[in-house]
């Protein structure tokens, strides 16, 4: 879709809204956020310009109100307990834990997800995980670093390097960009302006992280623009691209990948992760080759694409299209197509409203619809 | 203020303004904090639990080039209404004769 699709100016009402839907996503299911947002979206716009920074101030803090909103729905956010994706970790832990026993007794069953009581044997199993608090401060004692970049416009590119560079380019030509560093904590905060300057134009950015940064957490957001992921190496990364497209290859995340945008598409290529969140409102997902053990892919008229290499025989995805189809090939399966298409329909949750859900492989060229 | 408006008072208030006819989320925001002291998205969490539970239900209307969410009442939610207001009243009966006797004495 088109990565420059928005041309009005941001109200600051959608900044807000952005920064809510972003701290949502630590703890609320895709659906429910989208719920949220449209609420706020709706009421800012029938309350109109005038009354803006009023209901701001009352709104408060976006992290504060996206607690609270996740907590009346009975999520727990507290760091002491586990978020949604950590219970999702642990649920994963233990189903491959029961996997033997599963394979013996219960061929046919179904994992049971939902009985909370299963949820509270899973942090048991697991307390390691369930300490860790991704996004936060409790997350940063496995972390070497961190790393931000926070553009209003513009691409971003991230990569990693011998040593620290921050470029960037203005319509072709070389420009400066402020950015703080303290440690293996890095800022690149592109409100100062280029060259000290409030500009406008072709900007990309191009940020390459020393490969002696271990596992730093990383954020990239860009309000109008396209954002490149190649080659890294993260403990979190979190891509909001905003409106624009989504471009990750070759990454090696330890906890959660996510990457959300409204209008662009997403394009995720030989990730690993103990779970990817991919959302694209009107864009398609497109993941292909290695992918992560858990996934959670959601697009609203998009398309979702999944080409894997013997995912198919893993646990845990949920893809939602709802107005789109969703495909799946595996290019490992070959001949045992129908125990792909068993272990498929145990293990993927996936769900087209309107449109299909098929699976095939390239070897036999079998297809099979949902 | 000292009183605490806990979420049975809060639900009924935005069931008797949806008797009055079908509305918008702002609109209804607007119309209760006119009279209560509630924040901009204290009605939100209300309004899903009112519509989980079937005391209202949602439809959009297009507006302005955009979709607007219109909240509307069932029949048990005016069941519900009728119930609450009753209840409300013996409460406010009851809390008000033991305010007045203390004024007396």
């Amino acid at each position: 879709m088109n990565g420059q699709a928005a041309s009005g100016q941001n109200t600051q009402w959608q900044f807000y809204l952005t920064r809510l839907d972003q701290q949502l996503a630590r703890w609320v299911s895709s659906r429910e956020r989208r719920d949220i947002i449209n609420w706020y979206t709706e009421y800012f716009e029938d309350a109109g310009p005038g009354r803006e920074q009023e209901i701001l101030r009352q709104l408060g803090d976006p992290e504060d109100l996206a607690r609270q909103l996740a907590e009346e729905r009975g999520y727990p956010t507290r760091p002491a307990g586990p978020t949604r994706k950590q219970v999702c970790i642990a649920a994963l832990l233990v189903v491959l834990l029961s996997l033997p026993i599963y394979a013996i007794f219960h061929q046919t069953m179904y994992p049971d997800y939902s009985s909370a009581g299963n949820y509270i044997d899973v942090v048991e199993v697991a307390p390691e995980r369930a300490e860790v608090d991704p996004g936060t401060a409790e997350a940063h004692q496995y972390t070497e670093g961190r790393v931000e970049v926070n553009i209003p416009f513009g691409d971003i590119v991230l990569d990693r390097g011998e040593t620290l560079n921050v470029s960037a380019t203005l319509n072709g030509q070389p420009a400066d960009i402020g950015y703080t560093i303290d440690g293996q904590y890095l800022n690149v905060d592109g409100y100062g302006g280029i060259n000290g300057e409030p500009a406008s134009g072709q900007l990309v950015i191009h940020v390459t992280i020393p490969s002696s940064w271990t596992t730093p957490d990383v954020f990239a957001i860009t309000y109008q623009g396209n954002i490149t992921v190649m080659d890294f190496a993260a403990y979190n990364l979190d891509v909001n691209a905003v409106t624009g497209d989504i471009r990750v290859q070759g990454i090696q995340v330890e906890n959660t990948l996510n990457l959300y945008t409204t209008t662009g598409d997403i394009h995720a290529a030989n990730c690993s992760a103990i779970l990817m969140d991919a959302s694209a409102d009107t864009g398609d997902i497109i993941v292909t080759g290695e992918t992560p053990e858990v996934m959670d892919l959601s697009t609203d008229v998009g398309d979702i694409y999944l080409e894997m290499i013997g995912g198919l025989n893993r646990v845990n995805y949920e893809v939602w299209a709802m107005t789109g189809s969703i495909y799946v090939d595996d290019v490992q399966l070959g001949d045992n197509l129908s125990q792909a298409v068993q272990d498929y329909q145990q293990s993927l949750e996936a769900s087209a409203d309107a449109g299909n859900v098929r699976i095939f492989t390239y070897d036999t060229g079998i297809e099979n619809t949902l | 203020m000292a009183f605490a408006l806990g979420s049975p008072l809060l639900e009924v208030c935005v069931l008797a303004v949806l008797e009055r006819g079908d509305t918008y989320g702002y609109a209804l925001t607007q119309e209760v904090k006119g009279s209560l002291d509630i924040s901009e998205s204290t009605l939100y969490p209300v309004l899903r639990r009112l519509e989980r539970d079937g005391y209202l239900y949602v439809y959009d209307q297009p507006y302005q080039g955009r979709n607007r969410r219109y909240y509307a009442i069932t029949d048990v939610g005016r069941t519900c209404c009728r119930n609450r207001r009753e209840e409300w009243r013996s409460f406010r009966d009851g809390i008000e004769h033991i305010l007045r006797k203390g004024e007396v004495v």
